[in-house]
């Protein structure tokens, strides 16, 4: 790891998004300029993993930042290695695909210098848009809510947070992402490591007035439908006792 | 009167706001009148605005009146050039694409990968904020989606290049507010009944059982008691579990030492779950406790669990499945798990046990199995003697009825049992009475007993054990069902010394055929239930050999000894490196 020169290092996942990263990099870009101009120090890193050749052709010719090519496929893992690559106190997760509100980085570090707790920071919307601007199925918007606003284990029924945050690096040192296993249907690794913070009382919080959009996914959706994209075993679920 | 009243304020407005009429447009509309073609504005100020013509090819005065019901002035056009921040949507005088010229992507090329990223703070905007007092309906005119939208429309306005579908239009508008997606929910009754049965159970579980019920009197729940009986000899007290998923279970109290061990029940916890809410809460119980070894006894819970994710949870346990029959119903209508459960699992499943070979050969011949997926099946005849490690042919009685021309019918009653059939039996043979055991379950369908309406049937109903039943008082036992596996009520029926006349069905003929009882060709052949029968009576000495012959078959196939023996030629059946 480098020195720790960054405040905020922010990391944008790229896998097979291609060309529809141009939005997902103008988003930063103007996120970081927000951060920048209320005194941030900032640094970016795309992390490419399992990537298609129009990915990694995309963020060779048009990314100006600095690129860590992952081996394999697996989220989580490529998750906690790029946290390992990063060197801000604080770090912000991307995907590939969605965007940030202009406001969110600078919003997301000034809650978290206001509030002394260490809290994981989500927008305080998310709103899902199709590819296909007529296809009205494809838009939703779904408030977030504060860990401290639902009971915890209704998080064994759904996800309620999108990817992305804000956190301080030793939030997500401590808790690292869980890796992806398709063999048992536990893929869904943002899911389980959002159960994992809340069973060890991580507070999750949003930042008001910023927006999250993701490309929706009809196909990952009906997925979860089916229950073939399952939540893997949670400290929450194990009653507050540890197995094995 | 209104028309003159509001007519000073549009035309201040269109002065104001003089871009809301696009003149060229408003000139060009179809059947445009000579006055409308020379004078537009005016044209618009006196009549056009009225008749809901619309200023502007982005601009429709309908779709407004549609969309923003309680926008109060009219025309709409009105709201616009006044009012423009109350219609919350406002695409003519806020859409202000990028423009078009040149390259648009600031991003610079990759020469050099900065650390850290340099942006001139200069040529940044404002973050976006929900807009404040001026020009805004009062707060508690506005709705949670008005400030959603207004932070939407504040952002996104930038990307709608790049991101065409994020472009803050009225479609997209409609499209948002038409799905605000709840929270989660404040309190999850379903998860909470997890996390507390997660907490019974023990901190390792290397066998789970699972029963469809306990305490619900009937063959299935004997066979637990014997498979229960021998992993209790097997495991550790903690390590061996029973559960019951399914909304059918109920057991007395007592039960726990009755059988052992540890039964956990969603029934304790979630007594009105319906049928998904208990598969979800098996599959995260499964999910976290892992057991090595899950042994499904007839659980419609599990049977469904295992069939969406038996793929998934055999990387961690090995999971098994009693078979006992193929039932069809009606018009051979194929119910059970047979057909539509096990063809979808077999590939994921350790072993599929059976009290019967009739079954396997019929699974392995009618799904094409593979010589792989035909190992899987093991043959586990319930045990029905020596039961407590003594000599099997103890339980023996031998044939020696004290009254003729008395049968016993006993099963559980149930719409395949064919008390029809039973019925006309007792037609044609009136001299002959026939008694009538058994208990109606929930889980089977009503069977209207009224079919039995002849003097010489007795119904007695249930029963609490079969030793109390006076069984040499009869010569026979007739069996009826259409659909079975092996019925152990039959067996038992042996175990006490009747000859039995019952169908070939199921696994029936392993045990009678014509050396050992009357097999007669189906359950609704009548008259060889009638022939058997007059056999019998007529030639008890021949009834007593064929129950003996029976009763070597029982010895050798429903002792205790042959079942641990089968059970333990079962691979992974048992977790031995982990006791």
């Amino acid at each position: 790891m480098r020195p720790r020169s960054a405040d905020i290092s922010v990391v944008v996942f790229a896998s097979r998004q291609g060309h529809l990263l141009h939005g997902t990099m103008l988003s930063v870009e103007r996120a970081v300029g927000e951060a920048l101009k209320g005194g941030l120090k900032v640094e970016v890193l795309v992390a490419i993993y399992a990537a298609d050749r129009n990915t990694a052709t995309w963020v060779h010719e048009r990314s100006p930042y600095q690129a860590l090519q992952a081996a394999g496929s697996c989220l989580g893992t490529v998750r906690n290695l790029a946290l390992d690559e990063t060197a801000g106190r604080h770090v912000a997760f991307l995907n590939g695909g969605d965007i940030w509100s202009r406001n969110f980085l600078v919003e997301a570090a000034e809650e978290d210098r206001r509030v002394k707790r260490d809290v994981v920071w989500r927008p305080a919307v998310s709103i899902g848009f199709a590819d296909d601007y007529f296809d009205a199925s494809g838009y939703s918007v779904r408030k977030i809510p504060n860990s401290t606003e639902f009971d915890r284990s209704s998080i064994l029924v759904d996800n309620p947070y999108p990817s992305t945050f804000l956190a301080k690096r030793r939030i997500i040192q401590t808790h690292r992402f869980p890796a992806e296993d398709i063999d048992r249907g536990w893929t869904d690794v943002d899911w389980w490591w959002n159960a994992n913070l809340l069973g060890h009382d991580v507070e999750q919080a949003t930042v008001p007035e910023t927006i999250h959009y993701f490309r929706s996914s009809l196909a990952k959706e009906q997925a979860r439908k089916r229950g073939t994209v399952r939540l893997g075993p949670t400290a929450l679920e194990l009653g507050r006792r540890r197995r094995n | 009167m209104r028309v003159l009243l509001l007519m000073p304020f549009l035309g201040i407005g269109l002065l104001i706001n003089p871009h809301v009429l696009e003149r060229d447009f408003y000139r060009s509309t179809p059947k445009a009148s000579w006055w409308r073609r020379r004078f537009p504005t005016l044209e618009f100020l006196l009549k056009g605005a009225w008749e809901l013509r619309d200023p502007h090819p982005a601009f429709s005065q309908e779709a407004m009146m549609r969309d923003f019901p309680r926008l109060r002035l009219r025309p709409p056009v009105l709201n616009h050039v006044l009012n423009p921040e109350a219609e919350r949507d406002m695409p003519l005088l806020t859409f202000q694409p990028v423009p078009a010229t040149g390259d648009p992507v600031p991003l610079a090329a990759r020469s050099s990968a900065p650390a850290l990223l340099q942006v001139d703070p200069a040529q940044r905007q404002a973050p976006p904020r929900v807009a404040g007092a001026a020009g805004v309906p009062d707060a508690a005119s506005r709705t949670v989606f008005d400030d959603i939208w207004d932070l939407f429309k504040d952002d996104a306005i930038e990307l709608s290049r790049e991101v065409s579908s994020i472009t803050p239009t009225r479609h997209v508008r409609r499209s948002l507010s038409a799905r605000v997606l709840e929270g989660p929910p404040t309190h999850c009754e379903e998860m909470d009944v997890v996390l507390r049965l997660m907490n019974r159970f023990p901190e390792r579980v290397d066998h789970l059982f699972i029963v469809p019920w306990l305490g619900i009197k009937g063959g299935s729940e004997r066979l637990s008691e014997r498979y229960l009986s021998y992993l209790r000899a097997r495991y550790p007290a903690d390590r061996l579990c029973v559960f019951a998923p399914d909304a059918i279970h109920s057991y007395s109290e007592g039960a726990e030492s009755r059988y052992g061990v540890s039964i956990i029940a969603i029934n304790e916890e979630m007594p009105n779950a319906d049928q998904a809410a208990r598969l979800r809460i098996l599959d995260r119980i499964l999910i976290n406790l892992r057991p090595a070894c899950v042994h499904n006894a007839g659980s419609l819970t599990a049977w469904l669990a295992f069939r969406d994710h038996a793929a998934h949870y055999s990387g961690d346990m090995k999971l098994f499945v009693n078979l006992f029959s193929d039932i069809r119903i009606d018009d051979s209508a194929p119910i059970g798990y047979y057909h539509n459960y096990l063809p979808y699992m077999i590939e994921h499943v350790s072993g599929v046990l059976c009290d019967n070979r009739s079954i396997i050969h019929k699974a392995i011949t009618d799904f094409g199995l593979t010589k792989e997926l035909a190992a899987k099946f093991h043959h586990v005849p319930t045990p029905l003697l020596g039961l407590n490690g003594g000599d099997p042919r103890l339980n023996l009685r031998p044939y020696a009825p004290k009254r003729r021309r008395r049968s016993l019918w006993m099963s559980r009653i149930a719409i395949e049992k064919r008390i029809d059939v039973l019925n006309a039996i007792a037609r044609a043979l009136p001299d002959r009475q026939i008694s009538v055991y058994g208990a109606t379950l929930a889980v089977s369908a009503k069977v209207d007993m009224a079919w039995l309406d002849l003097p010489n049937i007795e119904v007695k109903g249930e029963f609490e054990r079969l030793s109390r039943l006076p069984l040499t008082d009869f010569d026979s036992y007739i069996f009826t069902s259409n659909n079975e596996g092996m019925p152990i009520s039959l067996l038992e029926a042996t175990m006490h010394g009747l000859p039995v006349v019952a169908p070939d069905v199921g696994g029936i003929s392993e045990i009678i055929d014509s050396t050992t009882g009357w097999l007669v060709s189906s359950s609704d052949a009548v008259d060889e239930y009638v022939d058997a029968l007059n056999e019998i009576e007529k030639y008890p000495k021949e009834a007593a050999k064929r129950v003996a012959r029976a009763q070597e078959r029982l010895v050798e196939f429903h002792s205790m000894k042959t079942f641990i023996r089968a059970l333990e030629s079962v691979p992974g059946y048992v977790q031995a490196e982990r006791q």
